[in-house]
């Protein structure tokens, strides 16, 4: 009974797990936007390691969840994309974040 | 990986990566070098000394920086506006950076013009390079804290060990070769480095191919 319990709780923690962040890329850009107000897709690309392509598709993600805002610009004349979480954004990692502590505490030793 | 995550390890390798690019290092190294040419020429130009050692390098500092950081820097690595702790930082160096610029304005004003013998100001000893020494080591310590640039905290060493050098080697040395050694042989070493950084900079970091105009994000 206790186990089932128990069980049931780490399900539970494990179920609250944002999938989408998870994904090893899809987090390092949450996590690299999150200690930034803004940044530009070269400068996350730098900090990330990422592809271009890479970096674009997962931001496609992103932005289609709500966590993302990208705007476009041209700066002398090329183009140029800044990227922000939006508050939803930001929230949802420090959920992801919580929730990803809870899990790996919960783990036996 | 997650579990081990540090924000604020993040925050700081974004933050440093702004100031690799060797640029603070080749402007402190130039300076250095200007103090020592413009002491080597006080003799001919006069009361011209003051703006030379004050106002041409200090302007072109801001020039070198913002023509650095627009075609070198941010070119490369990109850009990113950092959090309120970040700006608040910032904003502070800068007010300290005026200060230090009015303090620097009257102690080179005083010394030129009591050289130039329009008044008389004489302090015998150590103690007035002492002062200015271990002044210049805590407002460079200070930024050095405020901006998380670790390496400015050496540079206060520097300068500090230059303005006593100039009095210490004034006696055995003598006039002007004294301002040469203690300027321009750290200048030149800091140049040099700064040089290093960012020729290490470039090649860590290429220019990259044009961002995709359209489609792919």
């Amino acid at each position: 009974m206790t186990a089932d319990k128990s069980n049931g709780g780490k399900k539970q923690a494990t179920d609250a797990i944002d999938r989408l962040i998870h994904e090893p890329a899809r987090f390092l850009i949450m996590a690299n936007l999150y200690v930034v107000e803004s940044a530009d897709f070269l400068f996350i690309t730098r900090q990330t390691g990422l592809t271009r392509g890479n970096l674009s598709s997962h931001m496609s993600k992103l932005e289609a969840a709500g966590y993302l805002e990208i705007e476009k610009e041209f700066l002398n004349k090329k183009p140029h994309t800044m990227l922000k979480l939006t508050v939803e954004g930001r929230s949802a990692f420090e959920n992801y974040r919580e929730n990803m502590k809870k899990v790996l505490d919960d783990l036996p030793e | 990986m997650i579990n081990n995550m540090k924000l604020q390890e993040i925050e700081k390798k974004a933050w440093n990566i702004t100031h690799e690019d060797g640029i603070i290092d080749i402007v402190l190294g130039m300076l250095l070098i200007v103090f020592a040419v413009a002491s080597v020429l006080r003799a001919q130009i006069g009361l011209w000394y003051i703006p030379i050692v004050v106002l041409c390098p200090g302007l072109f500092a801001m020039l070198f920086i913002s023509y650095g950081k627009r075609n070198i820097t941010t070119p490369r690595i990109g850009m990113a506006k950092f959090g309120l702790a970040r700006t608040a930082s910032q904003k502070r160096t800068v007010r300290l950076s005026m200060v230090t610029l009015i303090i620097l304005i009257v102690l080179v004003t005083l010394t030129a013009l009591s050289t130039f013998d329009v008044i008389s100001v004489k302090i015998s000893g150590y103690k007035v390079p002492l002062a200015i020494a271990a002044g210049v080591l805590v407002l460079l310590t200070v930024k050095a804290r405020l901006l998380g640039i670790p390496r400015l905290e050496i540079y206060g060493i520097i300068l500090g060990s230059c303005i006593l050098s100039v009095e210490i080697l004034r006696n055995y040395i003598g006039e002007p070769w004294h301002n040469v050694i203690s300027w321009g042989v750290p200048g030149a070493a800091v140049l040099l480095y700064g040089i290093y950084r960012m020729k290490t900079f470039m090649n860590k970091y290429p220019l990259p191919e044009r961002e995709p105009s359209k489609g792919s994000i």
